[in-house]
């Protein structure tokens, strides 16, 4: 994977972390969240297990110096 | 609280003995040797200031779970991390660099730019101090009932900081943060199991909410969204490139320390900011209708609450609040660091290229101790223009974004391009912010978008098409 598709994966994730589909009143709840909250904790959880693992596979690819 | 600010003084005292040499490199970068438990643990307590453990759950309290949006803000650093860290560390074991000057000179080749970037550096980090004293002043006196008052609370801690900072450095700035840290996550999930208990948990308190606040399941609208995206850009550009946190991607022992360090980073903000966000929902169900300096002081009221029902939970009260004090110091230590390495090395190291590394150590405690002295008055006497300034340090300090981000990985950037596109984003930011004040009618947040946003797209843009239509010669 290049940086670019990288950089490009966080970024997609980080916007899709804003509710932006869920535009109406909803008043049901999944385990105590507003139903377009509880989908903003999931991608933001998400959001951090795919950067961690982004940091073990490709930190060497970000490191790469050629000066 | 006797015994806490001494110990603190005591690991100043242990970092001065435990010295190798006498240079900035050992005082301001523990001698580049952080292991992993120290550079987490002060890599959190810097990255998570007194405004988490107060303005989190009252933020919590009046947005509801809109504020849930406020853990990603946190993530979205550790994030940006990736980015420039990994070559940006390899960089600094190469060449030695002690501060985030150190790299823009040696990549750019321009003193007009990294004093540049070193002043932009300097009044958005004293802005940060001076915030956090002002909160640090406040905490001691509602702890101590106004036995110890807001002006001597803000001297006493602040001698207590630059005490130790002065005699270890980094060395014990990073063993105090690394006690602070260990506080501040014991309070963040203490206080939230303890009021989950009490208040019968998660779907307990939507039951509540969703019969007295039914707003709070309306998604937010279409302009609240482009703000938390917006605001996410700013924190992820600002805050990641704080001085502080660049020295401690320097400080680190080894790649492999900081990659762990990362990885765990990345999770804190689900124990720290949600947390804390979930505490100032159950408050806002137990509690409703506080104003905005009430809902400030949640945490303590839901605490006391708790007391009335369990004894030991005064215990949990004196956490919070040693949790509390222990955030903004970490933060104000970390920062006053910051900008004593800034000038010693980007500025007082210029006008004196000769000074040996002790005469510029030596400068360097005493620059602590000059600015701790004005911040300290600031925090209590804080002029109106110094206050709007403390407010936009996110903004101007994310224009710096640009020389680090593209400046490590585009090596045909020339540092022109990186100097005209941060005076432009400087320039869009300020008359934004600044534009009510000379009688114009431009909102602070035009589109529901902050300014040093719009900045930073100016920014960005003056450096890509200067760098392809001018075809600046090519310097690594």
């Amino acid at each position: 994977m290049t940086k670019l598709r990288v950089c490009l994966i966080s970024a997609i994730l980080i916007i899709a972390s804003v509710p932006w589909f869920f535009t109406e009143f909803m008043a049901g709840n999944i385990l105590g969240f507003p139903i377009w909250a509880f989908y903003s904790l999931c991608v933001t959880i998400l959001y951090a297990i795919v950067t961690a693992c982004f940091f073990q596979r490709y930190w060497s690819l970000f490191a790469d110096d050629e000066e | 609280m006797g015994v806490y600010l001494v110990s603190l003084i005591l690991i100043g005292v242990a970092g001065r003995f435990a010295r190798k040499e006498n240079s900035l490199s050992d005082f301001y970068l523990s001698g580049r040797g952080m292991g992993l438990f120290v550079l987490f643990l002060t890599l959190y307590a810097t990255q998570y200031s007194g405004n988490t453990l107060i303005g989190m759950a009252g933020k919590g309290y009046r947005q509801g779970y809109a504020f849930l949006v406020s853990v990603i803000f946190m993530m979205s650093v550790i994030g940006a991390y990736l980015i420039y860290a990994p070559k940006l560390h390899h960089r600094s074991k190469k060449h030695g660099y002690i501060t985030v000057g150190d790299y823009v000179q040696h990549r750019f080749g321009s003193p007009v730019l990294t004093v540049f970037i070193t002043i932009v550096c300097i009044v958005a980090v004293g802005s940060y101090i001076l915030t956090n004293l002002k909160a640090i002043g406040y905490i001691v006196e509602v702890s101590t009932g106004g036995r110890v008052t807001f002006v001597q609370g803000i001297i006493a801690l602040s001698l207590v900081m630059v005490i130790y900072e002065t005699l270890g450095g980094m060395r014990s700035v990073a063993w105090t943060d690394a006690i602070q840290g260990i506080l501040l996550i014991a309070g963040c999930i203490f206080i939230f199991c303890g009021i989950e208990y009490q208040y019968g948990g998660i779907s307990t308190v939507a039951e509540t909410l969703v019969i007295s606040r039914p707003d709070l399941w309306h998604s937010p609208d279409i302009e609240q969204k482009r703000l938390w995206l917006s605001t996410i850009i700013i924190i992820m550009f600002g805050i990641s490139i704080y001085p502080q946190a660049i020295q401690r991607i320097y400080a680190a022992k080894d790649a492999k320390t900081l990659r762990r360090s990362f990885q765990i980073m990345i999770f804190m903000p689900i124990v720290t900011t949600f947390f804390l966000v979930m505490v100032g929902i159950v408050g806002l169900a137990r509690f409703p209708g506080l104003d905005k300096q009430g809902s400030e002081e949640i945490t303590l009221l839901l605490l006391n609450d708790m007391s009335v029902h369990i004894p030991g939970v005064k215990y949990f009260i004196i956490l919070f609040l040693s949790a509390a004090v222990a955030a903004i110091m970490s933060t104000v230590d970390s920062a006053l660091l910051a900008i004593s390495s800034l000038f010693t090395q980007d500025i007082y190291k210029r006008i004196r290229p000769g000074a040996s590394q002790s005469n510029l150590t030596g400068t360097g405690k005493i620059f602590s101790w000059v600015l701790m002295a004005c911040m300290a008055y600031f925090a209590v006497n804080l002029p109106q223009t110094i206050w709007r300034l403390t407010e936009i340090k996110l903004e101007i300090l994310c224009q710096v974004a640009p020389a680090i981000f593209l400046g490590l990985h585009i090596k045909s950037l020339h540092g022109r391009s990186i100097l005209l596109g941060l005076s432009i984003g400087i320039c869009i930011t300020l008359f934004i912010m600044f534009s009510n004040s000379i009688g114009l009618s431009i909102e602070p947040k035009p589109w529901g978008v902050h300014a040093g946003v719009w900045g930073l797209a100016a920014n960005f843009s003056t450096v890509g098409i200067t760098s392809i239509y001018k075809r600046m010669p090519v310097k690594c």
